[in-house]
């Protein structure tokens, strides 16, 4: 039973490298392998969990350990349960149904491969979230998610709409996987041995509540939370919907939605070992399912009505969650994945639906109430229709202080010229090494720098190259300053800059590239490069996962050990870490955006010699 | 630019630039209009340039494509040669036609002010005031898909959010101190608030720049403003002023919040024109000149060997024994008919084929007894003055609570969600299976049922008291009089004639109307095929038609029916039991008709994608009906993809040309026709009508991402209005992809019957007609009768005869035809030499 379970953790691979390999050209037999394939993986997890049910173990773990040193223990394990049961039963048959409407659908349209590549890839993401028997490979799973999401939302890649909504859920997503990232040290901090699913109940019997375990909790929620747009990050959800209606269908309908649920149910023992955190949790929940529910009755878009329904929902899930029904949640997840899905599917017969309604059943009201509604009517129908602004107030309290650090060291910079200010950070890294006797301080220096480079690599509109040295420079400063603090073994060390230095040149080689090839080469702007050089494209996004530690990485494994090493008494120096985490995430994304996607700026002239000014 | 004249400066700038909208109406009733409508006193190729050098959009194709269509043959040398010599006074080298380069640098004065914003303050506005802007307008406007909505349809959009923004505690606005919010509340007119933002000198650039930065939505604002406002079912008042007045408070309130220090945009007239703008003209000059030369190439191309079919059958003695004629079947014009009629005949020689405007020559409002509204079944620009009240037609609504709003409440969605829900799984697996899915098809047979009530004859009416309920006798006469008339149908009549109407079936789509009958304003022709018949069957109707001149015999009968274009099917609303011989002859037409229309399905299955290529009649028919039903099938069939041509005379000189689906055929005879005023009333619905769909089918094709509607995968229905992408993105008005990807774009060609002095005077007494000929819109030609020699009407209504080559024969008929994919040149049926 094991291997069969290990087996089918690693099937949705099997399929993933199979349609990644499928000639182009050769769509009508892609088609017939994309019927074939998961129906293949529905049919094996139905056999595998009729087996279970034979047999009637309640649960099956599995693990293999594969580097071991110190401290440090790295295994791929598996957790099998009733909550996998119901997980992975609901999503393979999910998957067959949306891969067989999709081959369908999709034919005829640019990408065909590509939408099929991405799909698998978010398969392969969602088992082995549903899989894993310890947080390490749930975090795996999930950037895998993050990844393949982004991905389908530039499906079209060229437009301005998908690209810059796919950054902006993919910023929302890089957010929880710091998160998860961070959940990982403090779970480390909490168990030194490590946490495995299969036992959670029983580890966190034994410890008792402290400071570390509510913030441990607290993050887990954070993270569930996110992931399923609950408030205040509502806003994302509707905007995700800019790929085809069948991946909107599988990722914001059912799977991808529902993610953040399992993670709470898996989490459940943890959490609730806080007092009061379960109705936090609560509250938050009905808030959220109150707010979207608003949302929902005033928006004039199916898809949008659609979102914030499942928005609303979730959030009465989150609150059975919270009250420990999670056999009524399990039941309520899989019929709400079931319906949205297919709503979603048949949300284009919307017009001739509602059209016929009118005529035949009740003709649509022009009367209006808006001078008989009270002022606080009112003030609740604007908030909603406005998505309580959750959109701007995020991306202010977020993203703007970045903004506004980068302006405000470029202008530094660029009065003081560039070397002159790399030669001041040096200067002043010297100093503190050679006048404190604690190599701490030099750590959070080296931290801090790391930080600030990237937020400089973020923000940059300039040279392409420029950025991307930054940004490979930041993981070296990351790494000295957990060397400064604990000695790293050479094996670790190796193993963190493999990825890093691969991904660096080989990014940094395409680059040059470019630049010999296309003239004024600046991130201030869209470039669509993906149309003239598609292979290289891939070759940059590769590079640029190789460089932020995704899990294709070795650097991924460096970065986990890193975290291993940070005490639990440095909180400067993981807030250091974890921001260089998201933020490197998000600065090669953003190069890797505006280099290969978005509309092509088009150098336009006027007809009537014109010239604008701005006073 | 606009005829209107304003006295304010404002309301003039709104009407020249609305030139450049979009004037595509609500979705539901799709119906097709030339995309640059508003251009049409310009010549055709004028105006292209014209609206390329305003928004930067492509109105042609590319040159590289057009130089593909020479290599492959489709564009052929002579005609190349000919069409450059045509234009001999426009500056460009033959050699210029293969070598000359698309320049890199585009002209256009869109985008010109407004991008100051991005430039100089590194504010991205579409980014902070589209989504916002969007989803207020669609708010506003919605017709059905939001639960709430407090919007107000006696108060226009600004008062309305005046109201919303005065009462509630929370602010539309970021600023909720600033200035656009007060500004608002004050009443503040639309000139002082762009003032605020834009030097005088640049208002006209900022408005182009501000509304054709979304030309989706403000040209629905527009539409919903000017014409269209009478097909909504929930009134809104909407302008282009109001939506210039939002966005611009908007655009203050994000400059205050975002760029506290800046100040308003203007524009300066640069004196020297620097010489690489003066080359960058030049080139673009030139570019058009080609564009013209290849695209006339193109068109004749395909165009002639139509001619030449034509005017080979028209010299062709007919040695063919006369059969009696059994059948004769009435069928729309529409382009999609062209072949069902080929196989009908083909089929047996006892058919006699006509075709005129679907809403057979009667206009009325129509209203089921069950149905809260009245439809318009006639062509959209006429008005009628009688409606007709039909009883016991289909139960076409059934709940389906996957579509309803139950699912999104917070009670109700939490008690169904987990229970009903799984059951939208089993539904989705079904419909792999088993698909026949009620609520998400749309299919033409739901529009009336065998044997249901009309009320057709005049009664007093309380409902609609500026309608009249059903037409008198003598109205009914006029009318079935006047459409004999027009189809030359006025003598030998057939025991049986089929009164054929069309529509459509498909499943999932949003584009739903744009399928079925144009002459129906974009519904199925049932109701007006049926209306035709009763009123023509009547014996009142008959004795004061015999008084006309028409001798309707009593062996006579005129059976209703409707074809879905779709599935190939067809569905006769009376089954004919007047007498033995009545019912024996329909029965054998039934067969008939079912073999025309399993080849028929065979000949479409040739173009559609998805379909292997080489099916066998019955196969193809099966195929054709499965995909209308599918949930996941974006081409349910090709609508008017590929047309080029319209015929307008007798069938016999057209009848066994292989049109491959791409004629509009309308039935005429010159000889009853001497003052022209039948060809007058046919050219008048021809033009607007086939060449509205023509030139919607050009321009989507050749820039569908601007001008049409992109592919309709990520589509989201908006308001019951429109398409956008996505939930922020603008309305894409047009035709989406799946529709437009096997269109070859080429103008279309009228093909008249008739003498050309006669076409010309009709021509020089209607300029609505006119501005058609003249703008080269349509390209018109005729073939003269008399001396059986085809003319062209040129833009100056000069006429020229044309030498042609002989026609082609196009062979194999039908499975080695049918098996082909591509275009096959028209030519004469080879099907009697084999």
């Amino acid at each position: 039973m094991n291997s069969f379970l290990a087996l089918l953790s690693l099937f949705p691979l099997l399929g993933l490298i199979l349609v990644s390999l499928w000639p182009e050209k050769k769509t009508v037999s892609l088609s017939k392998f994309l019927l074939i394939f998961p129906l293949s993986q529905f049919l094996a997890t139905q056999a595998f969990i009729l087996l279970w049910l034979i047999e009637k173990p309640s649960t099956y773990d599995f693990y293999w350990t594969f580097y071991e040193a110190d401290s440090v223990k790295l295994s791929y394990s598996i957790f099998f349960d009733f909550v996998t049961a119901v997980y992975t039963l609901m999503g393979s048959f999910i998957v067959f149904l949306v891969f067989n409407y999709s081959r369908h659908y999709m034919l005829g349209e640019d990408g065909y491969k590509r939408y099929f590549v991405s799909l698998q890839l978010f398969v392969v993401g969602f088992f082995w979230v549903i899989l894993a028997g310890q947080l390490d490979w749930l975090i795996v799973g999930w950037e895998i998610l993050g990844l393949s999401s982004f991905l389908l939302i530039s499906f079209y890649r060229e437009r301005y709409n998908p690209v810059k909504n796919a950054f902006r859920v993919y910023s929302y997503y890089r957010l929880g996987d710091m998160g998860l990232v961070l959940c990982l040290w403090l779970i480390y901090q909490v168990f030194p041995s490590g946490v495995f699913f299969a036992t959670l109940d029983q580890q966190t019997a034994q410890i008792s509540s402290s400071t570390s375990l509510t913030i441990l909790s607290f993050l887990l929620i954070f993270v569930a939370l996110l992931k399923s747009a609950q408030w205040p990050f509502c806003s994302w959800l509707p905007r995700a919907m800019e790929g085809p209606t069948p991946s909107s269908a599988i990722f914001y309908g059912s799977l991808a939605s529902h993610i953040g649920l399992f993670l709470l149910i898996r989490t459940a023992p943890l959490w609730s070992q806080v007092e009061g955190m379960q109705w936090i949790l609560f509250g938050l929940g009905l808030f959220s399912a109150f707010l979207a529910s608003r949302s929902a009755s005033v928006q004039p878009t199916i898809k949008s009505q659609i979102a914030y329904s499942i928005i609303t929902q979730i959030g009465l899930i989150v609150m059975e969650i919270s009250l420990g029904l999670h056999g009524l949640a399990l039941l309520h997840i899989c019929g709400h994945a079931f319906l949205r899905t297919y709503q979603l599917l048949i949300s284009p017969s919307i017009v001739s639906y509602l059209l016929r309604e009118q005529s035949y059943q009740n003709p649509i009201r022009a009367d209006s109430s808006l001078k008989q509604s009270s002022r606080w009517t009112l003030s609740l129908y604007v908030l909603a229709l406005q998505e309580y602004n959750l959109d701007i107030l995020i991306e202010n309290a977020l993203w703007r202080p970045f903004k506004k650090i980068s302006i405000l060291v470029q202008n530094i910079s660029q009065k003081t010229k560039w070397t002159v200010f790399i030669a001041g950070i040096g200067g002043v890294g010297i100093l503190l090494t050679l006048f404190t006797d604690s190599s701490i301080y030099v750590s959070r220096f080296s931290a801090t720098m790391g930080v600030l480079f990237v937020i400089l690599s973020l923000g940059s509109r300039g040279s392409v190259l420029g950025a991307w040295v930054l940004l490979c420079f930041n993981t070296l400063f990351i790494l000295a300053s957990v060397y400064l603090v604990h000695p790293l073994t050479p094996n670790e060390v190796v193993l963190y800059l493999s990825g890093i230095v691969l991904g660096g040149v080989s990014g940094a080689g395409v680059i040059f590239y470019l630049t010999q090839h296309n003239q004024g080469l600046v991130l201030g702007e869209h470039r669509s490069l993906i149309r003239y050089f598609p292979l290289l494209g891939l070759f940059f996004l590769l590079s640029c996962l190789l460089v932020t530690g995704f899990p294709i990485s070795p650097t991924f494994l460096g970065e986990d050990m890193l975290f291993h090493h940070v005490h639990s008494n440095e909180y400067y120096l993981t807030l250091m870490l974890s921001m260089s985490y998201v933020l490197d995430g998000l600065a090669s994304m953003r190069m890797y955006v505006r280099l290969f996607l978005g509309p092509e700026k088009q150098s336009s002239l006027p007809l009537e010699r014109l010239e604008s000014l701005s006073s | 630019m606009s005829h209107k004249k304003y006295d304010n400066e404002l309301d003039q700038h709104l009407a020249d630039i609305a030139v450049f909208l979009p004037h595509q109406g609500p979705i539901k009733d799709f119906i097709h209009h030339n995309t640059l409508d508003a251009l049409m006193d310009h010549p055709f190729h004028e105006a292209n340039k014209i609206y390329s050098e305003t928004l930067g959009f492509k109105t042609y194709l590319s040159l590289s494509d057009y130089r593909k269509r020479y290599g492959t043959g489709e564009i052929k040398a002579d005609h190349l040669e000919k069409s450059f010599k045509r234009n001999k006074e426009l500056a460009i080298e033959f050699s210029d036609l293969f070598d000359f380069q698309e320049p890199k640098t585009k002209i256009r004065s869109w985008g010109l002010l407004r991008q100051c914003w991005q430039e100089v303050y590194k504010i991205d506005m579409d980014h902070w005031v589209y989504p916002k802007l969007f989803r207020l307008l669609a708010h506003a406007t919605d017709q059905g898909i939001t639960q709430v909505n407090l919007f107000s349809a006696d108060k226009g959009l600004i008062e309305n959010i005046r109201e919303l923004e005065g009462k509630s505690y929370f602010s539309l606005f970021l600023n909720k101190k600033g200035r656009a919010r007060k500004m608002l509340l004050e009443g503040v007119s639309t000139e002082s608030i762009l003032e605020q933002l834009v030097d005088s000198s640049g208002l006209k650039q900022y408005l182009l720049d501000l509304l054709l930065g979304h030309p989706g939505w403000s040209g629905m604002i527009y539409s919903l403003d000017e014409h269209c406002a009478h097909q909504l079912r929930k009134p809104v008042r909407v302008s282009l002023r109001d939506l210039v007045h939002i966005e611009a408070l908007f655009e203050l309130d994000v400059l205050d919040y975002y760029a506290p220090k800046w100040s308003k945009v203007t524009l300066k007239k640069v004196n020297e024109d620097s010489k690489k703008s003066q080359e960058l003209l030049q080139a673009n000059d030139k570019l058009y000149s080609i564009y013209k030369v290849w695209q006339e190439a193109l068109e004749s191309s395909v165009h002639d060997s139509a001619l030449s079919a034509i005017r080979t059958l028209m010299n062709e003695q007919n040695l063919q024994p006369k059969t009696p004629i059994e059948y004769q079947a009435v069928f729309c014009i529409d382009d999609r008919e062209s072949s069902i009629r080929t196989h009908l005949e083909f089929e047996s020689a006892k058919v006699e084929t006509f075709a005129m405007a679907g809403f057979f020559g009667i206009e009325f409002l129509y209203r089921d007894e069950k149905d809260h509204y009245l439809t318009q079944l006639c062509p959209a620009p006429l008005k009628p003055k009688h409606w007709i009240l039909g009883g016991g037609g289909p139960d076409v609504f059934q709940k389906d609570w996957h579509l309803t709003f139950r699912s999104h409440g917070l009670l109700s969605g939490f008690l169904l969600t987990p229970t009903f829900g799984v059951w939208s799984a089993i539904h989705l697996l079904m419909s792999f299976f088993r698909p026949r899915l009620s609520q998400v098809t749309t299919s033409a047979f739901n529009q009336s049922r065998e044997q249901s009530e009309l009320h057709y004859e005049q009664s007093p009416s309380q409902h609609h008291t500026h309608l009249q309920l059903g037409f008198r006798v003598d109205e009914m006469v006029d009318r079935i009089e006047k459409s004999l008339r027009s189809m030359g149908l006025i003598s030998d009549f057939a025991p049986l004639i089929y009164i054929v109407g069309h529509g459509a079936t498909s499943t999932n789509n949003p584009h739903y109307s744009a399928y079925d009958c144009g002459a129906c304003s974009g519904r199925p022709g049932s109701i007006n095929a049926r209306v035709f018949c009763s009123m023509a069957n009547r014996s009142d109707v008959r004795e004061q038609l015999a008084l006309r001149g028409i001798h309707l015999p009593s062996t006579t009968y005129f059976v209703p029916a409707l074809h879905d274009t779709t599935q190939d099917l067809i569905v006769y609303y009376d089954d004919v039991q007047r007498s033995v011989r009545h019912s024996t002859l329909h029965a054998s037409f039934q067969e008939i008709m079912n073999r025309a229309l399993q080849n028929n399905a065979q000949e479409r299955a040739r173009r559609l994608p998805n379909i292997e290529s080489g099916q066998s009649a019955s196969s193809a028919h099966k195929k054709v009906q499965e995909r209308s039903q599918s949930l996941f099938e974006t081409r349910p069939e090709l609508n008017h993809a590929n047309n080029c041509f319209c015929i307008i005379g007798q069938r016999k000189n057209h009848k066994s040309v292989f049109w491959d689906r791409r004629a509009f055929l309308n039935s005429y005879n010159p000889q009853l026709d001497p003052s022209g005023a039948i060809l007058e009333s046919i050219l008048s619905a021809v033009f607007p009508v086939c060449g509205g769909i023509n030139l919607e089918y050009y321009y989507s094709r050749v820039d569908n991402v601007k001008t049409g509607a992109g592919s309709k995968l990520p589509h989201n229905v908006v308001s019951l209005l429109g398409v956008a992408n996505g939930v922020e993105g603008d309305l894409r008005p047009g035709l989406p992809r799946q529709m437009i990807e096997l269109h070859d774009p080429l103008r279309l060609m009228v093909v008249v019957e008739q003498t050309p002095e006669m076409v010309v005077k009709i021509l020089q007494n209607n300029q609505a007609l006119n501005k058609w000929v003249k703008g080269e819109w349509v390209l018109l030609r005729c073939y003269d009768p008399q001396s059986k020699t085809i003319y062209n009407i040129k833009p100056d209504l000069t006429i020229e005869s044309i030498g042609l080559p002989p026609a082609s024969l196009v062979k194999g008929w039908p499975n080695r035809l049918f098996a082909h994919r591509e275009n096959i040149e028209i030519g004469i049926l080879g099907v009697h030499n084999e």
